[in-house]
């Protein structure tokens, strides 16, 4: 059970550059194709950056609706310190893209969504060695960057709201041109996470798997995703207004953090909310409930305080959407209610519970 | 019930042998001589044992405390508390004391132990992580903490203990193909049919798993029996817009794997992980393969080459479950000395999937990516009686899911490692454990007193050097596991052949023949 979920692992483990995992899709190897070459010594292994070099994959299927990012690229750099190397990876061609240019000991380093870039700068502790690169985007406006396992970046509104396709992937050297020239950078290791609008839903319904399809009403369904689909846009521009609300753009070297001390709050209540919620539902044990209850109310008081009036009009809204739910055209339900009318019992209690808190969180009990 | 008796005579009757023309005694030396090198995490508590030890460990550990602490270990059943190990089958319990090894050894005796084992029963030495600990957990480092650090490893509880078995593809498919195929865990399981054939532009034509199965067999048949028309009539029964697959082919007639099997008493994931997607479990199967050359073995078997001008072809390691599309594989070089150097493994912290590098490794899982869930509220939401607010629910945990931090698992070089025995005068280090390799025998059973099979412990006129109690154990059909309440991933044990055919069939380096 994951949230985001990975479009593309290669690790350059061996000399078959087809040894990667990944949904069905087609790669293409440039100069060499998809020739397998001897295993070469473990400092040697790895896909050469270089003009003309570079991975392109594919996929049959194109990823629908992705809402975020994450990047990770483990090269090693040969460089001296004249060089100028760079590595890029390209989503959906032009659509993200990352560039990591070497200039001797420094780093310049770009994140590219939806033709808006985010940048820094970062110097090296040599010209040469492995540099791990990690770049995150999340609809909400959140870019991330880090090298080497550290946060050197974070902007809070970097082409918030977007939502894209991806179908292709690239990882290689911005020249198509080869050259004769030992390359002098090798990937290491690339993988491509993505996060998709209703990937989070899916984890909920994993949680308490059922036999699909279920006997609801195609028109009932409909209004009701339809009602949810909008609730969901609406708690997305709350959080996006949060994230602009507690957080703030940051390079490396600046003074203080980019996360405020009620986004730090916000988090860890939402990590332990979490945590709990999905002890309850493995386990169904009141005490996991009143626990998650007690970290929601933290997470939506702080959250309510961002926009009290959008927060408001956003529960009115989803309230609305449930009654929908309870409406005669889903009767069919009824024996699969019945069926699992013990473990439905406590989350329904959860939820109601939930429901009370939401309305005001910061009231008598918070 | 559990009838070994029946199911040796299957084995004899099908001239059961996985290991094609090699005898076991040479499969034993090809393991020693490809025993990977294994390295855990520094704060490893669990390291592998094998099946005897789950069942001699408990009450041998049991003996040795005071009576207090014992019976807090002693397993309740009903109105009755049990040392550990026992199996549970339904209202039935077999004790610790059944399950002893001079017990199950006994042909009378054993028997009557395997009348009250099926495929529902479960094995379980206490199903939490404290018994666990107490019974089968490290508690120490190499300098004597409490506390691991790197360069400080857990030091091994119990003797380090690896099962290792080769399974020639071609051989395993044609005994899973078998109608009569007994349902044991030794018999195993190579259902790959699937990795035969594809469509070609997403056909609708129906083609089931029994018809695929039925064509794998016709082939292997008339591929044995040298007749090409027939082969080719074999395939010509596949249906308009599936073709085969000939790099499976291939793979399988070219390749023998030789599996070793790490068997953990205890998954404590949970300790580890700073995740909610944690999983915790007893009886944790994790391990590697190593893939040789079809070709070589033969020239082995046949005296035309020497142990030591094999090289190893491929290693490839489970990572969690095979859904997850996440197990590793390498080419190993072509030479001899450095595949061998290169023949290293690593042990993720409490989740044991294996992995070939020294890292953190995001905890990945294809399968989620290829199925679409668009706009859809999740199933349980639309059975929540009453009006209630649901959407709100799924709002928050939306927000929050979507904003956790990955599952990773971590591997090291500065825990604890075994492998092959060092060489005379050289220093292992603190950090190198010995070990010892268990190679289960799968060859000819036909060929008692020349060659060895598992199943011959249980024929009547069963050789000494096969135990029914090494057979009873290793053929275990239940789960590996109890739970305690929250969190039940064991498993029943299970071969990983199929899952790293068919990862080598997707990744690996395959020498072609003529295609078909």
């Amino acid at each position: 059970m994951h949230v985001w979920t990975p479009a593309f692992h290669h690790q350059f483990l061996d000399g078959n550059p087809a040894n990667f995992s990944a949904p069905p899709g087609v790669l293409t190897a440039l100069p060499n194709g998809l020739v397998v070459q001897p295993t070469p010594p473990p400092d040697q292994r790895g896909y050469a950056i270089a003009p003309g070099h570079s991975l392109s994959y594919a996929l049959e299927r194109t990823l629908l609706d992705v809402i975020g990012i994450d990047i990770r690229l483990d090269v090693v750099v040969f460089g001296g310190a004249q060089d100028q190397l760079d590595v890029q990876v390209r989503l959906d061609g032009q659509a993200v893209r990352v560039i990591a240019t070497f200039l001797g000991p420094l780093l310049r380093l770009q994140l590219v969504v939806g033709g808006t870039p985010m940048a820094t700068s970062i110097p090296l502790e040599s010209a040469s060695g492995l540099v791990r690169l990690h770049l995150r985007w999340h609809t909400h406006g959140q870019g991330s960057m880090w090298v080497n396992d550290v946060l050197r970046a974070y902007e809070p509104a970097l082409r918030p709201g977007l939502s894209l396709p991806v179908t292709t992937l690239f990882l290689g050297h911005h020249s198509a041109m080869v050259t004769p020239d030992p390359p002098k950078m090798r990937a290491r290791r690339l993988t491509v996470k993505v996060l998709r609008k209703d990937d989070s839903t899916r984890l909920l319904d994993d949680l308490f798997p059922l036999p699909r399809p279920l006997p609801v009403d195609p028109e009932c369904a409909k209004r009701v995703q339809g009602l949810a689909g909008a609730a969901m846009v609406e708690a997305r521009q709350l959080m996006t207004a949060a994230v602009a609300a507690w957080t703030r753009r940051w390079t490396e070297g600046q003074a203080g953090s980019p996360f405020s001390a009620e986004s730090v709050a916000a988090h860890e209540a939402a990590v332990q909310a979490g945590r709990a919620f999905i002890a309850f539902m493995l386990g169904q044990e009141r005490a996991d409930a009143d626990r998650f209850l007690a970290e929601a109310r933290k997470f939506l008081a702080l959250l309510q305080t961002v926009d009290p009036a959008r927060y408001t009009a956003l529960v009115a809204r989803a309230e609305d959407a449930s009654t929908q739910l309870d409406v005669p055209c889903i009767a069919a339900l009824e024996p699969l209610r019945r069926l699992y009318e013990s473990r439905l019992t406590p989350l329904a209690e959860l939820v109601r519970d939930l429901a009370v808190t939401a309305r005001a969180p910061g009231g008598p009990h918070a | 019930m559990l009838d070994l008796k029946a199911h040796a005579d299957v084995a004899v009757s099908s001239a059961f042998n996985l290991t094609g023309p090699l005898r076991h005694d040479t499969v034993v030396q090809l393991a020693d001589a490809w025993y990977p090198e294994i390295r855990f995490h520094e704060a490893e508590r669990f390291h592998p044992v094998d099946f005897e030890a789950m069942f001699t460990v408990p009450p041998a550990v049991m003996a040795t405390l005071d009576e207090p602490t014992r019976d807090t270990l002693r397993i309740q059943v009903g109105n009755s508390r049990f040392e550990p190990p026992i199996v549970r089958t339904g209202s039935d319990t077999v004790p610790a004391s059944a399950l002893a090894t001079a017990v199950l050894d006994d042909p009378t005796t054993g028997a009557e132990v395997q009348e009250r084992i099926s495929s529902g029963s479960v094995y379980t030495h206490g199903g939490g992580f404290d018994r666990s600990t107490q019974l089968f957990g490290a508690s120490s480092t190499v300098q004597g903490l409490v506390n691991p650090s790197p360069g400080d490893p857990r030091v091994p509880r119990h003797p380090i203990v690896v099962r290792a078995e080769m399974r020639f593809l071609y051989e395993s498919l044609k005994h899973e193909l078998q109608a009569d195929r007994p349902d044991d865990a030794l018999w195993g399981r190579f259902a790959v049919e699937h990795s035969f054939f594809r469509t070609v532009g997403g056909s609708n034509v129906p083609f089931t798993t029994s018809a695929k199965r039925a064509i794998l067999q016709r082939l292997i048949a008339a591929f044995d029996a040298g007749d090409e028309a027939a082969q080719a009539a074999a395939l010509a029964d596949i249906p308009p817009s599936w073709q085969f697959v000939s790099r499976a082919w291939d793979a399988l007639r070219n390749y023998v794997f030789l599996e070793y099997y790490f068997l953990y008493a205890f998954n404590d994931y949970l300790q580890f992980a700073d995740s909610v997607f944690a999983n915790e479990h007893e009886g944790d199967n994790e391990g590697c393969c190593v893939v040789f050359d079809r070709r070589d073995l033969e020239d082995l078997a046949a005296g035309t080459k020497t142990l030591t001008e094999i090289v190893a072809h491929t290693v490839i390691t489970s990572v969690h479950e095979e859904f997850n599309d996440n197990d590793d594989l390498k080419r190993l070089p072509l030479d001899r000395d450095r595949a061998r150097d290169d023949l290293v493994v690593y042990v993720a912290a409490g989740s044991h999937a294996t992995y070939l590098t020294a890292d953190s490794h995001d905890v990945l899982d294809f399968e989620d990516i290829l199925t679409d869930f668009p706009g859809e509220v999740p199933g349980w939401a639309w059975l929540i009686p009453g009006a209630a607010p649901v959407i709100v629910l799924l709002l928050l945990i939306t927000a929050i899911a979507e904003h956790f931090a990955d599952s990773e698992d971590e591997t090291s070089d500065n825990g604890a490692s075994t492998g092959p025995e060092p060489e005379t005068g050289t220093d292992p280090g603190p950090l190198a454990f010995p070990s010892r390799r268990v190679v289960t025998p799968l060859s000819a059973i036909t060929d008692p007193g020349r060659d060895v099979n598992a199943y011959q412990a249980a024929l009547a006129s069963a050789p000494a050097n096969v135990s029914l109690a090494d057979l009873t154990r290793r053929a275990f059909p239940g789960k590996w596991g109890a739970h305690d309440g929250l969190r039940d991933h064991s498993s029943k044990w299970e071969n990983k052949t199929a899952r790293y055919f068919r990862k080598f069939v997707h990744s690996g380096d395959i020498r072609t023949n003529v295609i078909l």
